[in-house]
């Protein structure tokens, strides 16, 4: 647990490290939250509540996955697949540490730094400047909290089996960019999984990138409240173990497979 | 030299250059076909943004879903063209960081054209392509008479949307000489702006408009043309005659952009050590 501890922090500080890009990448996920949050109001203004988002629901869905986008960082992550790319990951295997267990400590480290300044600041400024649908009681909110750190989960499992992909295909860039395809149009990023015609929204929701952005969205807003919500963490945490075994295996299996250039 | 020499001599450098950056990218065709076909998926997801809007009203604003979709693919066109020609440009943050833009000021070419022609993203041909789809059916759809004025206006707003990015993207990566490490800041007005043109411009409203459609006039690339071609009246009273602007704005702000890009490369001070 120390040891995980320390990874954590060791992954916040050396994101911390980047401050210019923080504050760049703040300001373009602010600067998208106007434009995308003009677009939603403008569509709900003419066709009245649209999948049962009001105004304030939308403005909210809105800012909350500007936030989010840094936080689950869901996008281009390709540290790891780097790392099997240059042969670094031989090293990696030798030390008395699992990769998986470190990795994900680093990657809450990093989840955590960015929570703190992207995550929160387009919600501050949305929350702020609109009217916004807030959750009514503490309960929500934790509920709430305990959703996005089931989306840094699930999208670590994500991204961790893809970053594997170098193992067998020795690229990784076509399984990234096929894997933030899918996370841009499934996650609830694009738009609300309840936007979708009734097909889509069925096969969206059981899909694991669901649980990384729409879920905890819909606790927030508490349209996942009561059964439905403890239904929505349930899947996601079923996602994230799911996830994690397979990364689990993949990363064994790899581990056989891997076989590292030169001298 | 007189200008003209040098703006050939600058023309026939970089095409040298793209050439040999596209070839380059020919040597692996089934990477490059893969490439191709994820941008086409990337650039997609974005109008399903659309279809999924148009799925509950039948109108925005006073446009239809195929004036919309007319506008997305012009402003699309015109960004991935814009993205493939100088999108290398947004490495210049990288190149002074690690100093590595002394060796571009050493080459016979200018700087400009040295980075934007070090690597042309094929790839895009594949968003362009999807963009281009739309384009072409929404046009047919939207029942507009392709005579020459129409066609000319077509090609103008194209072109026009292209050279307005380029000079967004110029001046974007020319900030990068005051504020190293701030590539993502470029994002907002490139990425946004396409975002941006590919909706009607009364949808957006107050200081985000003045700030994205007439300060940085993004209006010009898709909106304000695509009055003209479709014969539409504007809520938002803008005159007339800056429909057919376009040609001119392009102009002077991709002279401003590059006057600010040579600004930026005489700041330039290395890394030292």
């Amino acid at each position: 647990m120390l040891l995980d501890a320390h990874l954590i922090l060791a992954g916040f500080r050396s994101y911390a490290t980047y401050r210019a890009a923080t504050i760049a990448g703040l300001f373009t996920n602010i600067v998208f939250g106007f434009l995308r949050g003009a677009i939603l109001l403008a569509a709900i203004r003419q066709a009245g509540d649209i999948g049962g988002y009001s105004t304030t629901d939308a403005l909210a869905y809105v800012w909350l996955t500007q936030g989010l986008i840094a936080v689950i960082a869901i996008w281009n992550w390709n540290e790891l697949a780097l790392r099997i790319e240059s042969g670094d990951i031989a090293t990696d295997l030798t030390r008395p540490i699992d990769p998986q267990r470190y990795w994900l400590a680093r990657d809450f480290g990093r989840a955590a730094y960015a929570l703190c300044i992207r995550g929160i600041g387009p919600v501050a400024v949305g929350f702020v400047l609109f009217d916004v649908t807030v959750p009514p009681d503490v309960w929500q909110w934790m509920s709430f909290v305990v959703s996005v750190a089931l989306a840094v989960w699930i999208s670590f499992g994500l991204r961790f089996i893809v970053n594997l992909a170098p193992i067998w295909l020795r690229d990784w860039r076509g399984a990234l960019i096929v894997s933030n395809v899918l996370a841009t149009l499934m996650s609830g990023f694009l738009m609300p999984i309840a936007w979708f015609p009734h097909w889509a929204r069925v096969v969206m929701h059981a899909l694991p990138w669901a649980g990384t952005t729409q879920a905890p969205i819909d606790v927030f807003l508490g349209k996942a409240s009561g059964p439905s919500g403890i239904a929505t963490i349930g899947l996601q945490a079923a996602w994230g173990f799911a996830l994690f075994v397979c990364g689990r295996f993949a990363l064994i299996a790899g581990t056989r497979k891997l076989v590292v250039h030169g001298g | 030299m007189s200008v003209q020499a040098e703006v050939s001599a600058s023309w026939r450098a970089y095409r040298h250059l793209i050439g040999a950056s596209v070839r380059a990218q020919m040597q692996f065709r089934t990477s490059l076909f893969m490439q191709m076909v994820a941008s086409c998926a990337l650039t997609a997801t974005n109008f399903i943004e659309v279809l999924v809007i148009f799925d509950h009203l039948p109108m925005l604003g006073n446009w239809s879903a195929v004036e919309v979709a007319f506008l997305y693919g012009a402003s699309g066109i015109g960004f991935g063209l814009c993205d493939m020609a100088i999108g290398s440009i947004e490495r210049t943050g990288e190149l002074v960081r690690t100093g590595k833009f002394d060796s571009i000021m050493l080459r016979p070419v200018g700087t400009l054209v040295s980075i934007a022609g070090s690597d042309m993203a094929l790839r895009r041909v594949g968003g362009i392509a999807q963009a281009a789809l739309v384009f072409v059916v929404a046009s047919a759809r939207v029942g507009i008479e392709f005579n020459v004025r129409n066609v000319v206006l077509i090609v103008v707003m194209i072109f026009g949307g292209t050279a307005i990015f380029a000079a967004v993207f110029l001046a974007t990566a020319a900030i990068q000489f005051w504020m190293v490490g701030a590539n993502e800041i470029g994002n907002a007005l490139t990425y946004g702006g396409n975002y941006l043109t590919s909706f009607p411009l009364p949808v957006f409203s107050g200081w985000l408009r003045r700030l994205l459609a007439y300060v940085v006039p993004l209006a010009f690339c898709a909106y304000l043309p695509a009055l003209a071609i479709l014969n539409k009246p504007d809520e938002l009273g803008i005159p007339a005659f800056l429909r057919y602007a376009s040609p001119a704005v392009a102009a002077i702000v991709f002279l401003a952009a590059y006057g600010f890009w040579r600004l930026g490369v005489r700041h330039y001070r290395s890394t030292g050590s």
